[in-house]
């Protein structure tokens, strides 16, 4: 589980780092909140809910901050900071008793063979994006313009690694939790990156140095008793100065 | 072919698989026809290179590959000298002539009103309305003349 969400993570975040969309993927991973207990108060899978939250949001994010041309940022973080606020107000509206922070920052004692599944899903998922539009993700990441000018659906296809985005979020909720998955979003991803001579040659690097990652901050949980998710947070902040431009 | 400011430098990506971009709409995609893409703008052997790695010369050659491959034959190339040094641009345009002398129609927008100008068989200059157009020394007598009647329309 921990090696799966070490290689998942950085994969999608070498593709949203490239992309430039790494702040919308920290709205996402902020969104799913309200999602995850909606759906736990009806009895439905959270994953489910967490998805269409995250989408909600990032769909709300993009439409408010197409129309405030140099404000795009402060429209997002407001989103990201609405949207969990909504989920933590919910909790006692909903006289719900979950554990806020092992959704936020994971719980390793938690995990079990449903978290397996989402993890492998969203890891399918990010495959089957991979495998069938990786040159239009390209065209996407390197020309928006000329790529909408040459006919791809650009909405259709950042909605569509939103949602994979947003899978990766949920399947990784339990072992590094939603909020400090953005870490192993970006650390790992930073160093796969590094004189990469494509985006395919990018995440295969970055799921490598992910791996290091997940499995170096998961042993020494284990052997500090510490939780995970805040140790490999710690971790990627601790790895910065050792990587290059 | 599209303006370098609306290209993602940092992005990472080879010249042959930017030049493959141009094919993202063909059906019937070939390798050979990227590598001859790339043989016809003289950059064939910078085919593995990343792409923020060549010169900025050879960054436009390997965008106008990507728009050859294309297999139109009309190409609009936007500003495709600005930010050159003045070798890069010669050489780059001196391109653009074999190109155009090899049948294509290569349609060129520019504010560039030196040398430049003789590299095109006909020239329209325009600000708001047409003003001029032409071969290269007519137009350029024709501005003058609008110049000398007091309107600097052309700095």
């Amino acid at each position: 589980m921990a090696i799966l969400i070490g290689i998942i993570c950085p994969a999608t975040g070498a593709v949203l780092i490239t992309h430039r969309r790494l702040l919308q993927a920290n709205l996402i991973s902020h969104s799913v909140v309200p999602g995850i207990v909606l759906a736990l108060a009806i009895g439905v899978d959270p994953s489910i809910g967490g998805v269409l939250s995250g989408l909600i949001g990032a769909i709300v994010a993009e439409q408010l901050a197409s129309k405030r041309n140099g404000e795009q940022d402060a429209i997002i973080n407001t989103v990201l900071a609405g949207t969990l606020g909504f989920g933590v107000l919910l909790l006692p509206l909903l006289e719900m008793r979950v554990d806020l922070e092992s959704i936020l920052f994971g719980d390793l004692l938690a995990v079990g063979s449903a978290d397996l599944i989402r993890t492998l899903i969203s890891g399918t998922s990010l495959l089957i994006l991979l495998k069938t539009s990786y040159q239009k993700l390209v065209y996407l990441g390197l020309d928006p313009e000329g790529a909408a000018a040459s006919g791809l659906n650009i909405s259709s296809l950042r909605l569509l690694l939103g949602f994979v985005t947003a899978m990766v979020v949920v399947s990784s909720m339990a072992a590094v939790g939603v909020i400090l998955v953005i870490g192993l979003l970006s650390a790992p991803a930073l160093f796969g990156l590094y004189q990469a001579p494509s985006l395919h040659s990018a995440i295969v690097r970055s799921a490598g140095f992910g791996i290091i990652f997940s499995f170096t901050g998961f042993l020494l949980s284990i052997i500090f008793n510490l939780s995970p998710g805040p140790l490999i947070g710690f971790l990627c902040l601790c790895s910065l100065p050792f990587t290059r431009e | 072919m599209p303006q370098r400011s609306s290209l993602n430098w940092n992005f990472p990506i080879t010249v042959e698989e930017l030049v493959a971009l141009g094919q993202v709409n063909i059906v019937n995609k070939s390798c050979c026809d990227i590598q001859a893409s790339l043989q016809r703008v003289g950059i064939a052997d910078l085919a593995n290179k990343r792409l923020d790695a060549l010169s900025g010369g050879q960054q436009q050659r390997a965008l106008l590959a990507k728009t050859l491959v294309q297999k139109a034959s009309v190409f609009l190339l936007d500003e495709p000298c600005a930010s050159l040094d003045p070798p890069s641009s010669a050489q780059f345009l001196r391109i653009v002539r074999q190109l155009a002398e090899s049948g294509l129609t290569i349609v060129v927008s520019s504010h560039d009103w030196g040398k430049a100008l003789n590299a095109y068989d006909k020239v329209i200059t325009l600000d708001q309305t047409v003003l001029a157009f032409g071969t290269p020394d007519e137009v350029r007598s024709k501005l003058e003349t609008i110049n000398s009647m007091g309107n600097h329309c052309c700095g």
